[in-house]
């Protein structure tokens, strides 16, 4: 960032979110917990779109969810401009609310069949009583509007409309209360090819007229790196690697980065064909019983013998580019390509 | 040698809100040992066009109303039911793409690979589990002995599809069929099972139909591609002739739409609009109402079949302007 006197506008500080496994019928007992999240700390500028990428159960959607206050945090602080939100009366977090927003991912369950496209996009509006009666049908045919729909279709139902005028309903309701922080959680991995572009323009568009800041989660790495200014990879509860995008997909440092992005298929024969794929052994190993050491060392193929028993920390490689690895991104080791099925 | 021929193939859907027709005449040619992609959004009828090669459409509400598939000179369509279920799983085999629900969560996974042994070869039950075994171990599931006594619910997302695939591959099929088959799954597991069919293609001689939506996977995969839209191929080709010079605007817009690993695009050309309600009568070029480059002629008739380069063709009245 240039900006050095810049505040962030979201801050995370070593927040974990475990999810206690309880067994027997009447007496719960706590007998384990799933480390969702295991001390991550990332902080976001206004206006940045910080991408958060990883393979499912790697902790980033539980993330997103707490950082907009929908799961209570185990550990930790999560700042939104300054202020501590872990520690905030109901009323005031009430309040806050208004400031940070959410897209889901799936654009048919994330929409109540029951209500008009009209009122879901105003019962934001009308639970801050921001507007009622003909302002407020006005405020919901500009957002209609600004999303790319026909204002005349306040009074239709979702089952009316297609997977990507759905997500277009959800980011008008996200839009609603003129939120400073969106939290995308994957919302275009439910949609056609041919309609995910719709989106991230819209998405893009958006973004710089309203000046918005964006945590984007998604596992489509090439959306990732349309959208976002930084990027962030996690791996079981942990950032392993974050960095802006340029650093990041150009030079990345984290095995496991190496890893991902060999893994995503480019859309061309000829360079497709040529690519050398690392290609990883094995599962993500299950967070209950997280790995000791690096938690990526059951499958990193540069493993070494501190891997298994000390955790990294994340440490900057170079400017604003912070990996988590114990292995120094200056030694070039060929990279084993795993052919033993 | 020719293994498949499909030609001219109508599949519809009557429903209670009229008749969907989600297949409007595809024809295509596959030799032996080569890997045909298909690709297309939801709706664009390539699950059904490879559910019909094995008569898996549920008729009612489906029907396959024309067209002929010929295997080996026998039409897979016509073929009564006894005779179909000899060739399904035997000489053509299918990966459904959705692991989770395909294997049955009440049997262990050892009943559920030795049941496709055991019913179209002749061979003892201890005979059938020991090849179960081994094809468990090709397919890179560790362990194999012990683990084929497990319940599908005790492998993981990619392990399950691996169980699949080792599944599918036991009567050593000469087709195979893979719907989606790494939708479900994560990157780095989608690698996997990628370089996993590449290599057994490669040692079985299996021919492959890769029917997906990501043309990623079709680049690194695929001899040949057929695009499909509403119902039909809009574009055939080489793999490497569709890419380098895609001849339909649909296939143009698709490459142009998509976010690139490699590259940074200052914006994504979208494609305007939605698929066709396929209920509908069409009338002229399905894609012309979202199609830049569309004629008045496009709106009233189907464009003919242009030919290009070695395979390639396209149904488009400007694909050679394009």
């Amino acid at each position: 960032m240039s900006e050095q006197n810049m505040k962030p506008l979201v801050e995370v500080k070593n927040l974990k979110i475990y999810f206690p496994i309880e067994k027997g019928l009447i007496l719960k007992k706590k007998v384990g917990a799933i480390k969702a999240v295991d001390g991550i700390s990332f902080s976001i500028m206004p206006g940045e779109t910080l991408g958060l990428v990883g393979e499912s159960g790697c902790g980033k959607s539980t993330t997103g969810r707490a950082l907009i206050q929908l799961i209570k945090p185990t550990d930790g602080e999560i700042l939104f401009e300054g202020k501590n939100l872990t520690s905030l009366s109901n009323e005031e977090l009430r309040k806050k609310r208004q400031d940070f927003q959410m897209i889901f991912q799936d654009p048919y369950g994330s929409l109540n069949p029951r209500m008009t496209v009209g009122d879901i996009i105003a019962e934001p509006l009308k639970t801050y009583n921001i507007a009622k009666g003909k302002p407020l049908e006005r405020m919901v045919q500009d957002l209609l509007y600004e999303v790319g729909l026909n204002p005349r279709f306040i009074r239709r139902y979702p089952h009316e409309f297609s997977g990507g005028q759905r997500q277009r309903i959800g980011i008008a309701r996200a839009l609603a209360l003129k939120p400073k922080f969106i939290v995308c959680d994957e919302p275009i991995s439910a949609l056609d090819v041919s309609i995910q572009a719709q989106i991230l323009n819209l998405l893009d568009e958006l973004k710089k007229r309203h000046h918005l800041t964006l945590l984007f989660i998604a596992h489509d790495l090439a959306a990732v790196r349309h959208i976002s200014d930084r990027v962030a990879v996690m791996y079981l509860g942990k950032i392993v690697e974050i960095a802006p995008k340029k650093m990041l997909f150009e030079n990345p440092s984290h095995p496991y980065t190496q890893a991902l992005m060999s893994a995503v298929p480019i859309p061309d024969p000829l360079i497709q064909k040529k690519r050398q794929r690392i290609v990883l052994v094995g599962d993500v190993p299950s967070p209950i019983n997280t790995p000791c050491g690096c938690r990526f060392h059951s499958r990193c193929p540069k493993v070494m013998t501190e891997c298994r028993s000390i955790q990294p920390k994340l440490k900057e490689y170079e400017a604003d580019q912070y990996v988590s690895c114990h292995y120094d991104g200056t030694i070039n080791i060929t990279i084993r390509k795993s052919l033993d099925f | 040698m020719t293994l498949l021929k499909v030609e001219n193939l109508h599949v519809s859907f009557h429903t209670p809100d009229g008749t969907f027709r989600a297949v409007n005449g595809v024809s295509f040619t596959l030799q032996q040992g080569a890997t045909l992609g298909i690709v297309g959004e939801s709706g664009s009828g390539k699950s059904i066009t490879s559910l019909s090669l094995m008569q898996l459409v549920p008729c009612p509400p489906g029907s396959i109303d024309a067209g002929t598939a010929l295997y080996n000179g026998i039409d897979l369509l016509s073929l009564p039911e006894e005779k179909i279920a000899k060739l399904r799983g035997n000489d053509i085999a299918m990966i459904f793409q959705d692991p989770m629900t395909s294997l049955n969560p009440f049997l262990k996974i050892s009943r559920q690979l030795t049941e496709t042994l055991e019913a179209h070869q002749d061979i003892s039950s201890s005979e059938a589990l020991q090849r179960s075994i081994d094809m468990l171990e090709l397919v890179g599931i560790p362990e194999a002995r012990k683990r084929i006594h497990d319940y599908p619910h005790q492998f993981s997302g990619g392990m399950r599809q691996r169980v699949m695939i080792a599944m599918s591959l036991l009567c050593k099929p000469k087709l195979l069929i893979a719907d989606e088959p790494t939708t479900a799954l994560d990157v780095t597991i989608q690698a996997q099972i990628l370089e996993l069919i590449q290599k057994l293609r490669e040692e079985l001689g299996t021919t492959v139909i890769l029917i997906t939506h990501d043309l990623g996977v079709v680049a690194g995969t695929c001899d040949h591609v057929a695009v499909m839209y509403a119902g039909k191929i809009v574009e055939y080709g080489k793999t490497e002739d569709i890419f380098a010079h895609p001849r339909h605007p649909y296939t143009k817009g698709l490459l142009a739409s998509l976010p690139r690993l490699d590259a940074e695009k200052e914006q994504l050309t979208s494609i305007p609009g939605q698929p066709p309600d396929m209920s509908k009568p069409l009338q002229g070029c399905p894609f012309a109402p979202r199609c830049q480059y569309a004629l008045e002629k496009c709106c009233k008739l189907f464009p003919d079949t242009f030919s290009f380069e070695e395979e390639h063709y396209s149904l488009c009245w400007k694909a050679n302007e394009l």
